[in-house]
């Protein structure tokens, strides 16, 4: 049965993508032990080498079969193999994508496919089966890697030089270049966006610490815990993580009365705690809400009076309970116990959330429980843009989605050079050009491969009126560029 | 022929230079090393690129004295030779590779870049 046309074009980006990651992958395991690696590479292949019997590439499939030939002895050797080898390795994911790009049906005209394969049966043979190093078993498919950080001020503060210092490092060669590239990569690993993901993974434990505390302290509790999917910062996961941790705790030991308690006031004996995240608009909110005595405003009033940061015929509080209740130190218990008391935690929760840009609110209710809710802005961390390649730039050129294509230039508008204007080349070079404008501007891109559309993932962000970021195309680095901010 | 000093690498013990004429010369060099890899890729597009221009169907890849080059820095060879099998077929121009029987590496590598595209590639020892 021959494939459908949209099938064929489906496997053809899908097995692009495979062989680009397949790629990046290679060059991990060979540069250092990345079992995660090793282990992407050979499912990648083989689901390769599956995917294109299915759709009638059948010299994708032979490449496939004859490049799993290859991985097996490259793991029977831990990875320990020649230039010659990783050579042959890498002509093969290349000769693969040069098969799967050509249009099926059509001759191999120039390809030797016979040829190559017989190329690679050539380094087979040559190749003793003997581990020159030790085969390593697999290991944990999520390997976290501490590094140190700084502050987000800190890290808005040094996003300027790091650029800089990409562009440096790419543009540099032989020993400068390596040094440059070990400065780079300290500071990219200082500074750059490290991406996390929240879901209901993240935050299961703290269920069942509430109801292990709650078992503790002789109360029922029912919580319910709904979070959704979404793409954040480490930074912000590690606020949101906090916030839950502590509000949930204060909920159980604070809020939610004793079943005997309840009972007396008509509430069932198990109190309620709820939890909820998820994306609105352009904000992650989280909400934790309880059913418990509320927060009691008399209390906050008192002790703020007794602390002075209240006067004494200050009556209603309002809305300033909040800002108290937050203050560092502010506590209504008399003693602090192992779980809360010691006026720390609120005050915690809302310097987490304020650092990475979120806000905190709440309203309570005597005798009907507190609600807590975090709005934070979703971070714009994965965008859509134009990719180039620029002769003599030796990292791609991205622009991204607001920029749109167009044929030519307005008659009588200035058309700006790129890459001349950002100094990444001395002159203009030739070549095809193409436009793009913002409505307000056009721009021109001197690139020998038309503009493709690709997802760019923010690598160290920078503020406007910064003309570049860097950012990455899979394992890539490139600079997004701005051009309406060039020359600011 | 013309000297273009733009297309041009030096680096500590690795050289490209470019001729640009009728029949281009690419002279490659000494040990390309990874650190190589995106100053030759920037090279090669940039190359495309005028030979492009000027309508030039040879072009002559002397690595008689290139002694090594490392995969990654290979992949950038491999990479140009995509780029010449995407232009229309009126427009591309073939390459030939003059290499040192002496050296290993560059026998294997060179019979199995040429399997890539053997209308445009020859290799001459």
């Amino acid at each position: 049965m021959i494939p459908s046309e949209d099938l064929v074009d489906q496997f053809r980006g899908v097995a692009l993508q495979r062989l680009d990651r397949v790629e990046a992958a290679w060059a991990a395991v060979l540069s250092s032990v990345d079992d995660h690696a090793a282990v992407l590479i050979h499912r990648e292949i083989h689901t390769l080498k599956g995917e294109s019997r299915m759709v009638g590439f059948s010299d994708v499939n032979l490449v496939c079969h004859k490049l799993e030939d290859l991985l097996e002895v490259a793991r029977a050797r831990g990875y320990a193999v020649d230039e010659d080898f990783d050579l042959a390795v890498n002509m093969a994911f290349r000769f693969m994508a040069m098969l799967v790009r050509k249009k099926v049906g059509s001759q191999l005209r120039g390809i030797d496919l016979p040829g190559f394969v017989k190329q690679i049966e050539g380094i087979l043979a040559e190749t003793k089966p003997t581990p020159r190093g030790p085969q390593r078993a697999t290991g944990p498919l999520l390997v976290r890697r501490a590094a140190p950080r700084v502050s987000i001020p800190m890290r808005a503060y040094l996003a300027p030089g790091a650029v800089d210092a990409f562009v440096e490092y790419a543009a540099a060669r032989g020993a400068r270049r390596d040094r440059l590239r070990v400065s780079w990569h300290a500071v990219r690993d200082l500074i750059g966006n490290q991406r996390a993901v929240i879901g209901a993974g993240q935050l299961a434990k703290h269920k069942s610490g509430a109801l292990a505390l709650a078992r503790e302290l002789g109360k029922q509790v029912d919580a319910t815990f709904d979070v959704g999917t979404a793409e954040v910062t480490a930074e912000m996961l590690d606020a949101i993580d906090a916030a839950v941790l502590h509000l949930v705790r204060n909920a159980v030991d604070h809020g939610i009365e004793a079943p005997d308690e309840r009972a007396r006031v008509g509430k069932p004996p198990a109190g309620k705690i709820r939890v909820r995240c998820g994306m609105v608009a352009e904000w992650l909110e989280l909400v934790i809400e309880d059913d418990g005595r509320g927060v009691s405003l008399a209390a906050v009033r008192e002790r703020a009076v007794a602390l002075g940061l209240v006067a004494s015929d200050v009556v209603e509080l309002g809305e300033r309970w909040l800002d108290l209740v937050c203050q560092p130190g502010f506590t209504t218990r008399a003693e602090a116990s192992d779980i809360s008391g010691r006026g720390v935690g609120l005050d915690a929760v809302r310097a987490g959330i304020m650092e990475v840009g979120g806000t905190l609110t709440a309203r309570t209710a005597d005798g009907a429980g507190t609600a807590w809710t975090i709005r934070l802005p979703l971070p714009e961390l994965t965008l859509q843009g134009h990719v180039f390649r620029v002769a003599f730039v030796p990292f791609p050129l991205v622009l991204d989605g607001s920029w749109k294509l167009c044929a030519a230039p307005v008659d009588g508008a200035s058309v700006v050079d790129v890459a001349l204007a950002l100094g990444l080349v001395e002159e203009s070079v030739g070549g095809p050009t193409h436009y793009l404008t913002n409505g307000t501007m056009t721009v021109a891109m001197l690139s020998d491969r038309a503009a493709a559309t690709v997802q760019a993932r923010r690598l160290v962000t920078v503020a406007a009126p910064s003309p570049y970021e860097v950012i990455t195309l899979d394992t890539v680095e490139g600079l997004l560029v701005h051009p309406q901010h060039l020359g600011k | 022929m013309v000297w273009e000093p733009s297309l041009a690498i030096r680096d500590l013990d690795f050289e490209a230079a470019v001729e640009l004429g009728p029949r281009a010369l690419l002279r490659l060099g000494g040990n390309a090393d990874s650190a190589i890899c995106d100053p030759l890729a920037a090279l090669l597009t940039g190359l495309h690129a005028r030979l492009r221009a000027a309508g030039t169907r040879d072009v002559v890849v002397d690595i008689r004295t290139l002694e090594f080059m490392t995969a990654s820095c290979f992949n950038t060879l491999v990479a140009w030779l995509a780029l010449i099998t995407e232009l229309p077929p009126d427009e591309r121009y073939r390459v030939q590779f003059e290499s040192n029987i002496a050296i290993p590496w560059q026998r294997r590598s060179l019979q199995t870049l040429a399997c890539f595209a053997t209308d445009l590639v020859t290799v001459e020892t």
